[in-house]
This record gives structure tokens, C-alpha cells and sequence, in this order.
């Protein structure tokens, strides 16, 4: 029920952004009319299906998914570990930046030995930054803390 | 004779060998870890091809791909857990081929279909794409809209469970393509005034959240609800037994390969449906046809050689529509397509007149790749497969993790990609959670530009607005292949639920289905 309210939603954010564009053409479907027609087919799919639900009484569905403590202890730190990774970056560049992911990460996965964390996040970064930056020669930024810790030496 | 050339092609470039042989390697291994699809990995190694010559990054996932299809068998057979969801049925008979002590020749079996299967794929592929794309050359906007609209329908309502639901992230997929700068009058639509968003979103930003990071959420959440997989390696297992393929063994087999095979490339054409549903038509049907019944479910070997000539099989055939009419089949046709779009090469009917040489050379290297997964299958797999499969997943997660990063970032030098990819990273893990198909919403992401243009293209073209495509023959047909499909899968879908109702009922009522004549 709460992913068919959010496709709900959501399809009616986009149902009123497509009606705001300002059309051109004169002629035959406007860059607005097939986003319009998508945004109305789900919109009503999913008003129908969120009463159909709601009726047939599995509205508690909404508690089920709340309560299982899968959105807080698994998907939040893990998107918000990926959102926080860019900051992270620019800040202290590539290398410094995904050791300290790789360590979040495997402890998130449920990796105990802070040794084995520490030592293999280590030696990852190091080789992802050979891998990446020095054999494919992708640009990945040093970081704002190194360059300056840099132009100070 | 385009085939040899292909072949020629390759010999002027030695390098594809070597990464032929990786592909193979990596394909095996990702392929043999449950958790870890061969398409995942597609989506992570996209960027990284932004790097490589055009026909060695094809090659490379392309060879990956069907290495990972034939690497979801050694955990199915070894674990009784399917590496991926197309050796399922693999599992039904190999897992209790293992258990007698005959792990070694239900792999080398499984390696052999597997071959058998993909090289009559390739056939398939090699001969019915060039044909179809010869005839799909000379059809206009209308035609080519019919094309796509009819996989949309056949696609939504056939990859996933529920018909609706498939049509819906197929329509979802297509909405969020047309975020962005309209290509023909060049508005900008959907974009909430955002700069970043008036280029529309990235073709890799939304498959590595899609395919990579939804995936490690799903695993995710998978371990904290049920605790780390079970070791299901079976130490029962005889080692006194005779762990050989014998001639009559070989015997009972070659006519189910070669039907399964067949099976398996004419379900691989059509798209949507896939090597699951290839690898259990083929099961079915090979114990329908049985000829030593009473081995089936306790351990034949044949049971084994079906469903992996079967799924192999879909791997060719799957990139006829890519390659003919610019649809991509599968998941893993769609990662394709994005490679291809990324190099600059556009897929449809014309790819035969303007890169011949380079999708003939990919047909070389798809047989190449099929030969060595299936020398690594016979004779390394059955000594090395239990190390692989048994391997840990929760280490490698924080890696792809890491690299779904990169893989996100480098392909535009820009950090908004990265976010893109987590909200849908997001959005893949609900729609997966909540039975949305997450194939259907990628395939019509990679396709719903090209049916836009072609459908305004269509009506500007006409005088009667919409009823041009029924002014046209050729579209005709495809929009009532298209609906057919639609009602089909709509009445199947209805007589599954009448049946569970039956069954409910006649739970309730503590009667048998079908008791009350």
C-alpha cells in the first residue's frame, strides 16, 4: 500500500509538471501529451488499486513494512552512506574517501573483525585508485583536505 | 560467409582473445554465487567499456553474459541454489545427482548442453537477425511505433508476475525517459526547473541503481531477515561411486539437448520471456518425453542437459530484436544497448548496413566465448566449482558497492549521476520488494525516447492524427500481436486466481477442487 500511495503521488507531481510545459507545436502530439497521458494511466492504476487494497482490509500492510526495521537499519545507511560518498570526495579525494565507505559498508554487511575491516578497505582503495585513476585513467578528484595539505608542503 | 569475416576481424585484433578469456573467467565466477547476477555485473563493468575499443567492450559483456547463464548452474547443482533464476530447474535434478556422489557429471553435462544450447542460439541469431533486419529496413515511423508498442505490451505483461504491475513499471520506465529536453521541439519537460535534470537522466546512473545498488539492498535486507546463508554443501555424498558420463547416459541426453535447444532459441526470440521460462518449458517437456521416467526427480542426468541447453539457447536469439528492430529482449540485450548507444552506434535494421563488420566480429566472439566457458566448464568447473560457489557473497557487496560509485560518476564526470543512481537504487529495491518488474521498467527506459520520436514522428506525417496506424497493414498486425498477448496473459492471469480461490475455498469448506460434482 505505501509503494502504490507513493506511485500515486509521485505520478501526480509528474502529472502536473508535464501540464506546466509551454508546447510550441501546432501540429500532431506536444512534447507535453505523452508524459500527460503516462502520468494520468498510473495515476488512476494506482488510485484503484490503493482503494482495492484498502477495502479488502490488507491496509495493515503499512505496519508490516514500517515495522520490520529493514528501511532504518539497511537501506537508510546505505543510501545515505552513498549520498554522504560525493562529500566525502571532494573533501578528502577518492582513495582516503572509499576506504572509508568500504569500512561503513562491511560493517554494515555484518563483518565483525575490525582488523580485517581496516586492512582490506586499505588495500581495495589503493587498488581501485590504480585500477580506475592510473590503468583506465578516469579523473577522480584529490580532494579539497590533500590539495591543501599538499600546497602547504 | 559474413560469419568468417567476423572471425577475420577478430585475428586483426588479438587483444579481444585475451578479454574473451576474462570475460569467461568472471562470467563462471559471478555467475556460480547466488546473490550475484551476471547482469549486475553488466551494469557495473558499462562505464569502464567507455574505455575500450567498441568491439572489445561488446565482446566482453557479451561473452560475459553467456558465461554467467552457464555459471548458474554449478551452485544449482553443487548447492541445490540457483546461481541465477534461469538454473532453477537445473537445481530439480542436479543438486540430487550431487547428493548420489555424481556432482562431476551432472557439471560436465550441464557444460555441455550449455554449449550445445548457445551455439545453436548463435545460429539462430547469426541467420534470423540478418534476415528479419532485412525486411524490417523499408518500414516507416508508423510501423516501427507499432513495433514498439507491441513490446511494451508483450514485455509488461509477460516478464513479471502480475500483469498490471509489469505494465505499469513499463510505463513508469517510459515516463522517466521523457525527463528532460524534448529532442524535437527541444522544451524542456519534468525537469522542475533543474539543469541537471534538462539533459535527462543517465542511461548508467539508472542501471547501476537499478540492477547494482537495489540488488545489494535486496541482499541487504535479505541477510537480516534470514541470517547468513546456510553452508548447504551435502557431505552425504558418496565418493565410491563411478563419477563418469557413461556412453548410454550420453545416448539418452543428445536427443534432449538438441530439442531443448530448439526450445530454448525460439523462446529466446521473443521478448520478455527469458531463460527462466526457457529452462522449465524444456524440463517439462524432456519429462513428458521421458524414456527412463523413473530417474526423473531422483537424479537423471537428462534432467540436467535440459534446462541448461534450454537457457543457454535464449542468450543468442534474445539479441535478434535487439539487433533487428532495436528492441532489446532481455535485461542483459537492454545493458547492451546502452554500450552500443554509448559508442555511438545506433541499433536497429541499419546496424547490418552501417557497422556489419563490428556485429559479425561479435557474433565470432560469441562463439569463441561459448567454446571457452565450455572448456573452463568441462574440465575446471568440476574441481574448482565448489571453492567458487561456496565463497562468501557479504565481502564482495562492499566492493561492488565501491565500484557502482565510479561506475555511476565516470560515466559523465558528474556527481549528480551519483544520486540518480541512489534514488534508483531506491526505487529498484521497492519495485522488486512489491513485485514490479524491474527488467520492464529498464527495457522501456532504453526504448521510450525512440517510441516517442516515432509516434509524433507518425502523426506529424499523417492527416488523420492516430488513425494512421490503422492505415497501415504492417502496423496493424504488430498493434494485434501486441493485444492478443495483452488478453492472453490477462485470462491466464484470471484462471490462476480462480483457481486459488478454489483451493481457498475448498480448504475452508474441507472439500478437494473440483470435488462438488
Amino acid at each position: 500500500m505505501v509503494f502504490t500511495v507513493a506511485l500515486l503521488l509521485t505520478c501526480v507531481v509528474f502529472l502536473v509538471a508535464a501540464m506546466t510545459v509551454t508546447t510550441h507545436e501546432d501540429s500532431g502530439l506536444t512534447s507535453r501529451s505523452l508524459p500527460i497521458i503516462l502520468s494520468v494511466a498510473i495515476s488512476i492504476f494506482s488510485a484503484v488499486k490503493a482503494i482495492l487494497l484498502w477495502r479488502s482490509g490488507r491496509r495493515h500492510q503499512i505496519y508490516l513494512f514500517r515495522t520490520d526495521g529493514i528501511t532504518a537499519k539497511i537501506i537508510l545507511p546505505l543510501s545515505m552512506t552513498m549520498v554522504l560518498y560525493v562529500p566525502m570526495v571532494m573533501l578528502f579525494g577518492y582513495v582516503l574517501a572509499s576506504v572509508m565507505v568500504l569500512m561503513i559498508v562491511l560493517r554494515v554487511f555484518g563483518v565483525r573483525d575490525l582488523v580485517f575491516i581496516f586492512a582490506i578497505s586499505v588495500v581495495v582503495g589503493i587498488v581501485a585508485d590504480y585500477v580506475f585513476v592510473d590503468t583506465l585513467g578516469m579523473f577522480m578528484p584529490t580532494g579539497w583536505l590533500i590539495e591543501t595539505v599538499h600546497e602547504l608542503l | 560467409m559474413d560469419i568468417i569475416g567476423g572471425f577475420l576481424t577478430l585475428l586483426d585484433e588479438p587483444s579481444i582473445f585475451a578479454f574473451i578469456v576474462v570475460a569467461v573467467l568472471i562470467g563462471v565466477i559471478v555467475g556460480a554465487l547466488p546473490g550475484i547476477s551476471a547482469a549486475t555485473v553488466i551494469a557495473l563493468l558499462v562505464p569502464i567499456t567507455l574505455y575500450m575499443d567498441p568491439l572489445a567492450a561488446l565482446a566482453f559483456l557479451y561473452v560475459l553474459g553467456k558465461a554467467g547463464r552457464f555459471g548458474g548452474s554449478i551452485a544449482a547443482i553443487l548447492f541445490n541454489t540457483p546461481g541465477t533464476v534461469a538454473s532453477s530447474a537445473t537445481m530439480i535434478e542436479g543438486y540430487r545427482l550431487t547428493k548420489q556422489g555424481r556432482s562431476k557429471s551432472a557439471l560436465r553435462m550441464s557444460a555441455f548442453a550449455s554449449v550445445c544450447g548457445d551455439l545453436t542460439g548463435d545460429l539462430l541469431l547469426i541467420f534470423g537477425a540478418v534476415a528479419i533486419a532485412s525486411y524490417t529496413e523499408g518500414l516507416g515511423p508508423p510501423e516501427f511505433f507499432a513495433i514498439y508498442f507491441m513490446a511494451f505490451i508483450v514485455i509488461g505483461s509477460v516478464v513479471g508476475q502480475s500483469v498490471s504491475k509489469g505494465l505499469v513499471s513499463a510505463a513508469l520506465g517510459v515516463l522517466c525517459s521523457l525527463i528532460g529536453t524534448d529532442p524535437i521541439s527541444g522544451t524542456a519537460r519534468l525537469t522542475f526547473d533543474s539543469l541537471q535534470l534538462s539533459r535527462g537522466l543517465g542511461l548508467i546512473p539508472v542501471l547501476v541503481g537499478i540492477f547494482v545498488l537495489s540488488e545489494l539492498f535486496t541482499q541487504a535486507w535479505k541477510a537480516t531477515r534470514s541470517g547468513e546463508p546456510a553452508d548447504v554443501r551435502d557431505s552425504s555424498a558418496s565418493e565410491s561411486v563411478q563419477d563418469v558420463i557413461t556412453a548410454d547416459e550420453w545416448r539418452y541426453c543428445a536427443p534432449v539437448i538438441f530439442r531443448s535447444s530448439v526450445i530454448g532459441a525460439v523462446i529466446g526470440m521473443l521478448p520478455g520471456l527469458g531463460s527462466a521460462v526457457a529452462c522449465f518449458a524444456a524440463y517439462g517437456e524432456e519429462k513428458r518425453r521421458a524414456k527412463r521416467p523413473q530417474l526423473w526427480g531422483h537424479g537423471a542426468i537428462e534432467g540436467v542437459a535440459a534446462p541448461e541447453a534450454a537457457n543457454n539457447a535464449v542468450s543468442g536469439p534474445s539479441m535478434i530484436p535487439l539487433l533487428a528492430l532495436g528492441i532489446p529482449g532481455s535485461t542483459i540485450a537492454a545493458l547492451l544497448m546502452g554500450v552500443f548507444l554509448i559508442h555511438g552506434i545506433q541499433v536497429g535494421p541499419t546496424i547490418f548496413t552501417t557497422s556489419r563488420e563490428l556485429v559479425f566480429a561479435l557474433f565470432a566472439s560469441g562463439i569463441i566465448g561459448i567454446i571457452c566457458y565450455g572448456l573452463v566448464g568441462y574440465y575446471l568447473v568440476p574441481f574448482f566449482g565448489n571453492y567458487v560457489a561456496r565463497f562468501r557473497t557479504k565481502y564482495i557487496y562492499p566492493f561492488i558497492f565501491v565500484t557502482a560509485f565510479i561506475a555511476a560518476y565516470s560515466s559523465a564526470m558528474n556527481f549528480f549521476d551519483v544520486y540518480v543512481m541512489t534514488v534508483f537504487g531506491i526505487v529498484g529495491f521497492l519495485m522488486s520488494r512489491f513485485s514490479y518488474s524491474t527488467s520492464a521498467f529498464v527495457i522501456a527506459f532504453v526504448i521510450g525516447r525512440g517510441a516517442e520520436e516515432t509516434l509524433r514522428q507518425s502523426v506529424l506525417l499523417s492527416d488523420s492524427g492516430l488513425f494512421i496506424f490503422l492505415e497501415r497493414p504492417v502496423a496493424i498486425i504488430f498493434l494485434l500481436i501486441g493485444l492478443t498477448v495483452l488478453l492472453w496473459r490477462g485470462r491466464y492471469h484470471m484462471k490462476k486466481q480462480d483457481r486459488k480461490a478454489t483451493v481457498r475455498d475448498s480448504i475452508g469448506t474441507g472439500s478437494r477442487p473440483g470435488s462438488e460434482e
